[in-house]
């Protein structure tokens, strides 16, 4: 018997999950095909395809910001927590300071981090994004902060997962293995978790348009 | 000689489609033409993936229509074949057409 309900999680991932300007008028095209009589099984295969079609189409863009997270999320972690006895003493208030206040330092010096390697990226990505995206003039079609909005999700995914992996492969080294860390790692852990999907809530077409309103510049449908 | 790129099949698929549809060319029954003509079964992502890469080469353009109930409050998104797709399409025939010609091994193969 076919349910009268379309997958309620195949459609937020159709809306909420793919890059570019088709979610809504997609997820509208599956949900008339499925009120027409198509079944739950044709809707998740339609549904899956279009999320991998849509990241399969931007790979240059993924695959880059994908690198960049990864690297970033490590060095930050590994000159924090490593290599920077000094730095870590200072930020971690060492193995004798309140929990929160160690949370809370540790936190704020991975945001630090975060900070000074943000411009490079941003410089490194809107290059790369622009060289990568549509022909023409980058301003009139918005392309910098169309790059943007494509990759905030899965940097922001990347990062949270390559930030609690990396902590969590430095806390199990036998000869690194640190209280400190662990209880890092458990704290900070579901605060990355919050992160992703807070910016999954945000469909990416809202993600768009407000980095375009923010940079004073009109999609170029709405001329 | 300037660098062009060439339709894929499945582009000119669609933009053939997004033509014989006219005014009535979104994604549903962009999907069903592409399905009847061809006999297969065509996920509507890709068919968007590619209505993107030509709209991204100046070979269609779209807007949105009005929410629809029957879409839970969803727009369409209505798609129409440029000056420029049409000299595309017309190029891409007359191309395949000369290649086509006088090849024997294709002659006399439809009933």
């Amino acid at each position: 018997m076919k349910s009268s309900e379309p997958p309620a999680v195949a459609t937020w991932l159709v809306e909420r999950a793919i890059p570019g300007r088709r979610n809504e008028a997609l997820a509208g095209d599956l949900l008339e095909q499925f009120s027409q009589g198509r079944g739950s099984l044709w809707y998740w295969r339609q549904a899956a395809a279009a999320v991998l079609l849509g990241y399969a189409r931007e790979w240059r863009v993924f695959a880059w910001a994908g690198a960049l997270t990864l690297l970033w999320a490590f060095e930050i972690n590994r000159s924090h927590y490593w290599n920077l006895p000094g730095a870590r003493d200072f930020f971690g208030f060492g193995a004798n300071g309140h929990w929160l206040l160690s949370l809370l330092s540790a936190a704020g010096a991975i945001l630090l981090r975060s900070l000074e390697i943000m411009p490079l990226a941003a410089v490194a990505y809107s290059g790369w994004g622009s060289s990568t995206q549509l022909k023409g003039s980058w301003k009139e079609r918005g392309l910098w902060p169309r790059g943007w909005s494509h990759v905030g999700k899965p940097l922001a995914a990347g990062y949270a997962v390559a930030t609690v992996a990396t902590l969590a492969l430095l806390a199990g080294l036998p000869a690194r293995r640190d209280p400190i860390l662990v209880a890092n790692i458990a704290a900070l852990a579901p605060v990355f978790l919050a992160v992703v999907v807070m910016a999954f809530i945000v469909p990416m077409n809202d993600a768009r348009t407000w980095s375009l309103t923010l940079l004073q510049i009109r999609p170029p449908e709405e001329r | 000689m300037p660098k062009r790129d060439y339709l894929s099949e499945f582009e000119l698929m669609v933009l053939l489609a997004v033509m014989r549809l006219g005014e009535e060319a979104y994604g549903v029954p962009i999907s069903r033409e592409i399905e009847q003509q061809s006999g297969r079964e065509v996920a509507v992502g890709s068919v968007y993936a590619a209505l993107e890469r030509l709209e991204e080469k100046d070979l269609v353009r779209s807007e949105f229509g009005e929410p629809t109930p029957q879409r839970g409050g969803r727009a369409k998104r209505y798609f129409r074949v440029t000056r420029k797709g049409l000299r595309e399409a017309r190029d891409a025939r007359d191309a395949l057409l000369n290649l086509w010609k006088g090849l024997r091994e294709l002659e006399g193969e439809r009933a």
